[in-house]
């Protein structure tokens, strides 16, 4: 009977450890990286300018249609061939930043054409210029139905930095793969491997959940609030 | 061609007719919301847009159309304010921004304005906390605001029950009073005739008739004319 033994854990804990902070490090890194960029990448795919929306087009369409584990390796050992050598950790944080930002400019195109024509008439019909309009009302209208499956994308990134275990990153993964390697202690390692990515995203999954619910939040008329009937403010029974 | 119109300053023109005969289409062309096929437009002296046949074709863009959208207001059908804004927001947004007013005076700007349509207590309300006829005044709110020397109103009453298109009609009806230059696109006679100076019916894009309201109510000059009040007034 296979037995995980409190010995083992503690003698591998410090090492997965830092392997984890590693991967929450990286995490934020290319989350930070690409929650931006995709702006860009979003706005100039809408653009009116075919030099600007074609590439965008080409870039986007490209990584969506190709492995992301494929890209990391191009980047970290096909670039070297065309004079392009880079570091490790340089290469998986553009590499998993050119993904993610692909993926979550069309998220953020999504939100931001979800957004009625008819506010952008009304906006220019003001005198508002398109970007101030897309400044002071698209765009924060956008980023509310823009922000639940962004929040939940970058949960899968917390995830995915575990690909980064192929090109000699040292995050949680590859620690673990490494340890295995040299004990062979399998069950243990990576029974606490699975256990430490469930602490580090489970808290981002709460908050997903969290900012999904924040978001449907309809505010309530005033004149139709009604004060709760007596002995109706709990239970399974109560309004929610 | 199919439409031909001047306005005066302080005139108050109804555009009545049956749906689809172009009426919110014309009224869109005036701020340049929708392009014309052919013809000419002209505001306060300035060019909209041109497309005559002989002539090089202009069409107002970028930095002096947005001017001359300043001076334009425009309340559409169905409202269209600003859903992540409160309503005195929605009010002082493209003043504060766009005339580059100071803050403290927009606002008490559109508090003014927000008491002559009579929500003066709404300001910190968000638009889905009001009633389609609140909103559809503090639509009317936050055109003036822009203090516009034209007033466009396309069947701002249309998506509204009996009751709030009287209010709305009101704070228009007020506003005409005032002298301010109106075109109102609408379905309500009662207010194309009591408030309007000029009466204007159109049909399949074009100008079917036009002349004071009392005129063209009581004695049509065109068949069309005809057909339409006769369905209107007496269905």
């Amino acid at each position: 009977m296979p037995v995980i033994r409190w010995v083992d854990l503690m003698q591998f804990l410090p090492d997965l450890l830092k392997g984890a902070r590693y991967t929450i490090v990286l995490t934020f890194v290319i989350m930070a990286i690409s929650i931006v960029a995709a702006i860009f990448v979003a706005l100039a795919r809408m653009s009116s300018f075919r030099l600007l929306r074609l590439p965008m087009i080409a870039y986007v369409e490209f990584i969506r249609g190709t492995p992301g584990l494929m890209q990391l390796y191009y980047i970290f050992y096909v670039f070297p061939f065309f004079g392009l050598t880079l570091p490790a950790i340089a290469a998986g944080i553009i590499g998993m930043s050119i993904n993610y930002t692909a993926y979550l400019s069309e998220v953020y195109r999504a939100g931001i054409t979800s957004v009625p024509k008819t506010q952008m008439e009304a906006a220019e019909s003001l005198g508002m210029s398109y970007w101030q309009a897309m400044r002071l009302v698209i765009l924060p209208q956008a980023a509310r139905v823009v922000l639940p499956p962004t929040v939940n994308y970058l949960l899968g990134l917390f995830k995915d930095t575990s690909l980064l275990s192929v090109i000699t990153i040292q995050e949680l993964m590859f620690t673990g793969i490494l340890l295995g390697a040299t004990t062979y202690k399998y069950l243990t390692i990576f029974t606490e491997v699975a256990v430490l990515y469930f602490i580090i995203c489970y808290p981002w999954a709460l908050l997903a959940t969290w900012v999904e619910r924040k978001m449907k939040a309809v505010p309530e008329p005033a004149h139709l609030k009604k004060s709760k009937p007596f002995g109706w403010s709990s239970g399974p029974l109560a309004p929610a | 061609m199919g439409v031909s119109m001047d306005i005066a300053r302080g005139e108050v023109v109804a555009i009545i007719g049956p749906s689809g005969s172009g009426k919110t289409t014309f009224l869109r062309c005036l701020n340049r919301l929708e392009p014309i096929s052919a013809g000419e437009i002209t505001f306060k002296g300035q060019l909209l847009e041109r497309r005559v046949p002989g002539q090089p074709v202009f069409q107002l863009t970028g930095e002096l159309l947005r001017r001359l959208r300043m001076d334009i207001g425009i309340v559409f059908q169905q409202f269209n304010l600003f859903p992540h804004l409160s309503v005195l927001d929605n009010i002082t947004l493209a003043p504060i921004n766009v005339r580059r007013v100071a803050k403290a005076e927009a606002e008490a700007k559109a508090q003014v304005l927000l008491a002559k349509v009579g929500l003066a207590d709404k300001a910190e309300y968000l638009p889905s906390q009001l009633s389609g006829g609140q909103q559809q005044r503090v639509a009317i709110a936050r055109a003036l605001a822009m203090n516009p020397d034209l007033m466009l109103f396309d069947e701002v009453t249309s998506a509204l029950d009996p009751e709030m298109t009287a209010e709305v009609l009101d704070v228009i009806r007020a506003l005409a009073n005032e002298g301010m230059t109106m075109v109102v696109v609408t379905h309500e006679m009662g207010f194309a005739r009591y408030v309007a100076n000029r009466l204007v019916l159109m049909a399949d894009g074009k100008i079917v008739e036009e002349g004071p309201p009392e005129r063209v109510f009581d004695s049509p000059e065109n068949e069309r004319t005809r057909v339409f009040l006769q369905a209107i007034l007496h269905p």
